[in-house]
Order: C-alpha cells, then sequence, then structure tokens
C-alpha cells in the first residue's frame, strides 16, 4: 500500500504525452506522398502500372495529336488576338486530362479481368492514384508547350496563362478524383468535364467581355496562391486513392 | 473470422440480398443454391467488389471496408465470369496478378511454377491464354486466386468448365487447403461441396435459410424420403399429393424419390445433400413444371 502511495500522479501534460504516445505507438503510420508512390512503383514495377501497352499508345497519340493541333492553330492564319484567350485557357485546360483520365477508366471497367485486379492488394484504385498523376503531369507540361507556342504568337502574359491552365486543371482532376471514390456515385466522371465547359461558355456568353475582364482582374498573386490550394487539393486527393482506398462501387 | 452482420444488399428498389447474418471461421463453406438466389452478390460483398446496403462485414472484428489493402492483402478471388488477357501467356498474366498482389518477383516466380504444377499446367505455362481451354482456363484462375496464399479464399462457381477428373483434383486441392484458412465456395452443383464442406449455407427468398453441416441438412428429410415404383398414368398424382424430387424410368413403371409426412408403403430411403437442395428449392427445380414445359 506504502508502496503505491509513494508513486506520483502524472500532471494533466505527462498524462497528454503518454495518451498522444500511447495512440502514435499504436496507430498505422500513413505514408507521404512521394514515398507512397515511390513504394507503389517498386512493388508493382512501372510496367505492370502501364501494362496495357495500347494505352500507351493512345495517350502518346492524343498527345502527338493535341501537340500538332495546337501547332496548327497558333500558326499565323489564326487570329489569336481576336480570340479570349484567357477564358479559352481556363475553359479548355482540363479537357486533354479529362480525356486521359476517362479512356482510362472506361478500359478498366469494361477490362475483362477488372474483378480480379479490383480485389488484389494494389488494385485499380491504387494503380489509378499513380497514372493519373503521370496523366496530370503529361496535361501540366502539354499545356504548357501549347501556352509557351501561343506566347510567341500573341501578347499574352505566359505565366498568368499557366497560373489559370493549373488551376483549372487542379478544380477539375480534384471534382473528378473526388466523384471517383465518393461511395455512391451519382455523377459520371465524364459530367465533370463537360460540366465545367458548359459552365465556362455559359459565364462567357452572359457576361461577355466582363467575364475576361473578371480574370484579368484578380492579381497575380492571389492567383499563384489559388494553385498552391489547389495543387494541394488534388495531391490529398490523389492520397485518398494510395491510403486505405475502398472498392469500386460497381453496382 | 468472417463475419456478415445484418447485410441487406439492394440495387435501387429490387432487394437482393435481405439481413443475412453469417460467420465463418476455418474450414470449407459450401454456398448452395440456384441461379440468381443473390450468392454472387454476397460474394462481391465479400471480396468488397460492392458494398452492403445495409449492414456489415467484417474480418477480425473490423469492417473489411475500412481494412482495405490489409483485407484484400489476404484475400483470394475467383470471380464467376474470370477474366484473363488473352494475349498473355499463364505465366505473364500470374506474374501481373503477383504484382498487383505486392509479391515480390523471385517468389513470385517459384510461387507461379508451383501452382502450375499443383493444377497440372506447368508444361503449357508458356503458352497464351487465348490457345487455353475452359478447363485450363479455370485453372489459371484458381493459381492467381492462390498466388498470395490467401487467408480467405472465395470462389464463385469455380467447378465451371471442369471435366468429372479435374473436378476431383480440385475438390481433393480444396480439402488440403482449407486446413487453416477459410474457403467459401458458391455453387448450384451438389456434388461439387458434398464431402468437402465443413458446413452448408442455403439462400432462399433472399434470406439465409439454412447454415449447417451436411448431417443436419440431411436429417431435415430423415424419415421422410420415399422411393416407389408406380405405373406412368400415376405420375400426375404423386406431383400433387407429393413433393416429388426425382423420376426415372424403370422397365415395370417410373420410380418415383419422394418426400411424405406421412409413411406409406413405400422404400424409405436415406437422404442425400441433392434430395435437401431439391426439396428446398422445389419451386425453382419443379419437375412437373419441367414437364410442362416439354
Amino acid at each position: 500500500m506504502k508502496d503505491r502511495e509513494r508513486i506520483p500522479f502524472p500532471n494533466d501534460r505527462e498524462m497528454k504525452n503518454q495518451v498522444s504516445g500511447i495512440i502514435e505507438g499504436g496507430l498505422e503510420q500513413q505514408e507521404g506522398f512521394l514515398m507512397s508512390i515511390h513504394t507503389l512503383l517498386k512493388k508493382v514495377g512501372f510496367q505492370h502500372i502501364f501494362r496495357d501497352a495500347t494505352e500507351i499508345l493512345f495517350t502518346l497519340l492524343i498527345s502527338g495529336l493535341t501537340l500538332i493541333g495546337f501547332v496548327i492553330l497558333t500558326s499565323t492564319w489564326v487570329s489569336w488576338n481576336d480570340v479570349n484567350l484567357y477564358a479559352a485557357i481556363f475553359t479548355t485546360s482540363p479537357l486533354l486530362y479529362g480525356v486521359f483520365v476517362y479512356f482510362f477508366f472506361i478500359q478498366k471497367q469494361t477490362n475483362p479481368a477488372f474483378d480480379v485486379e479490383m480485389v488484389c492488394k494494389y488494385n485499380v484504385h491504387v494503380l489509378a492514384a499513380v497514372r493519373m498523376l503521370a496523366f496530370s503531369l503529361l496535361t501540366i507540361v502539354l499545356n504548357g508547350i501549347a501556352l509557351i507556342a501561343l506566347s510567341v504568337q500573341t501578347d499574352i502574359h505566359l505565366l498568368f496563362a499557366l497560373l489559370l491552365s493549373f488551376i483549372s486543371l487542379f478544380i477539375c482532376s480534384s471534382m473528378f478524383l473526388y466523384i471517383q471514390h465518393a461511395p455512391i456515385r451519382k455523377l459520371s466522371p465524364i459530367s465533370v468535364m463537360v460540366g465545367w465547359v458548359v459552365l465556362n461558355l455559359a459565364l462567357y456568353s452572359i457576361a461577355g467581355a466582363g467575364y475576361e475582364a473578371v480574370i484579368l482582374s484578380i492579381p497575380i498573386y492571389v492567383y499563384l496562391i489559388i494553385a498552391v490550394l489547389t495543387g494541394y487539393v488534388y495531391i490529398k486527393q490523389v492520397m485518398k486513392f494510395l491510403q486505405k482506398p475502398k472498392g469500386v462501387p460497381l453496382c | 473470422m468472417l463475419e456478415v452482420h445484418h447485410v441487406t444488399k439492394n440495387y435501387q428498389s429490387f432487394t437482393a440480398l435481405k439481413e443475412v447474418d453469417l460467420q465463418f471461421d476455418h474450414g470449407i463453406y459450401g454456398l448452395l443454391a440456384p441461379n440468381g438466389a443473390g450468392k454472387t452478390t454476397l460474394m462481391k460483398m465479400l471480396v468488397t467488389l460492392t458494398f452492403p446496403s445495409d449492414g456489415e462485414i467484417t474480418y477480425n472484428h473490423e469492417n473489411i471496408v475500412d481494412l482495405g489493402e490489409e483485407y484484400r492483402d489476404i484475400l483470394g478471388y475467383l470471380p464467376q465470369d474470370f477474366g484473363y488477357y488473352k494475349s498473355y501467356t499463364a505465366e505473364k498474366y500470374l506474374m501481373y496478378i503477383a504484382a498487383l498482389k505486392g509479391l515480390d518477383k523471385t517468389k513470385a516466380k517459384l510461387r507461379i511454377k508451383e501452382l502450375l504444377e499443383l493444377v497440372g499446367l506447368q508444361d503449357v505455362g508458356r503458352k497464351k491464354l487465348k490457345k487455353f481451354s475452359g478447363g485450363m482456363i479455370q485453372r489459371v484462375g484458381v493459381c492467381q486466386a492462390l498466388l498470395n496464399d490467401p487467408k480467405v479464399l472465395i470462389l464463385d462457381e469455380p467447378t465451371a468448365g471442369l471435366d468429372p477428373k479435374e473436378r476431383a483434383r480440385f475438390k481433393r486441392l480444396l480439402s488440403t487447403l482449407a486446413r487453416d484458412r477459410i474457403i467459401l465456395l458458391s455453387t448450384h452443383i451438389v456434388s461439387d461441396i458434398e464431402s468437402i464442406a465443413k458446413e452448408i449455407i442455403m439462400i432462399k427468398d433472399k434470406r439465409v435459410l439454412y447454415k449447417k453441416n451436411q448431417e443436419e441438412l440431411r436429417s431435415l428429410l430423415e424419415g421422410k424420403l420415399f422411393e416407389a415404383i408406380i405405373p406412368f398414368e400415376d405420375v400426375e398424382a404423386y406431383h400433387s399429393k407429393f413433393s416429388v424430387l426425382s423420376e426415372k424410368q424403370e422397365k415395370n413403371g417410373i420410380k418415383v424419390r419422394f418426400v411424405s409426412e406421412q409413411k406409406g408403403a413405400w422404400n424409405e430411403v436415406e437422404p442425400s445433400l441433392e434430395d435437401v437442395f431439391l426439396y428446398v428449392y422445389e419451386e425453382e427445380t419443379d419437375l412437373s413444371e419441367d414437364r410442362k414445359h416439354d
């Protein structure tokens, strides 16, 4: 009894530290974003993540066609200055990503081995995280090339145009990913892309030049902050695929 | 332990399964029901391909959806329509699935060799899957399900397309595997699970009707199953009075096997699992209905 009395009662801070220690020790540590991607590439292998040669060829073909399209469009016979360029950049930047990703999901869900792949440790959802990341990087690069090409022909502010492009891409891709792992999917993923274009066209047709004026009136540092924030949201959405991903609600 | 707690599955206004409660420990469990009874729905929920509308499924007291990759790591699944890539060889396909299961490349190669031997496909591992017969494809399916040495093995109609020799081999394989894992096998063919299943689950009217061992199931018809050779013209009368489970043409009439609550001047026979199945799903397997349609 005397021995027990000698044990000092922990204070609030000690108790808090102990509780935190127990929780930290007991809970499974989630890997960071880059570490998760690295582990996945190491465990599954690049050749299995991008297994389908047809898919890769399709991606390359789309990329090539997009580039050629932009080269043609930015050639001297197009008077780019007459087009509402910033509104067009903001509207169309996510489209290429939409094509890549939608093709991937359509291909996967009609794939005969989908059920088997979906119940593996690294299932279609986990692989999708890496693929989508690769698709967004590819889209960023291609959009960047297109905008650089455009800046040669027109007097657009390149950094501003790039920021607009990143923001719209991140907003759309985050929404796309959010829909993908919603337990009950009420919206088709493609509706995000279609909705984005329709919304922007509607705003443009209602507000006309005022729409671009609003886009132009916001200072560049605000766009920079928005780009970082939307980029962060996008990474968080990709992480949801990597950490404790849930199965695709097929029905 | 894998447990299904009060699970209901709705597809919009259609209810596929209602308030299902099940527990699985080690051993083989046979899910026996006619086509369309909800077997595949239950299996798909057990492998997280679809989710319960109500209730939950747990493995060692944790929700399998929350366990995510941890659960899939101990899971093996053979779907009813086993999909594969035709242009792949058996070895290449299994290497691909092994990678998705997170198996080390060297270990995967050894495991694939071992599994192909186990199912008798060691000589055709480098052949393209498009050249395989239905039975051979099904055996590749079994191999992919076993790659990660799963603690929970879910097999949806695994014997479809297998010839009798392959079926016998498959049953032997399952008996060996069942020692330290849960095997749930769905089928509408009684002989697939007869003699190997620890317990048999029967689903009827969207609910679990029975989860019993074979002896208990057979006892449901104990003292109620009879055989008699009757003239052909009496067959209709027997159908209206009793549950006729089978008919067989004999020299001097028709041999009918039927269930009767009262004893008569008939031969009492030992019920088999097939008899119980036919009796339980009488409406779905009604012989008189078949005859009408013929």
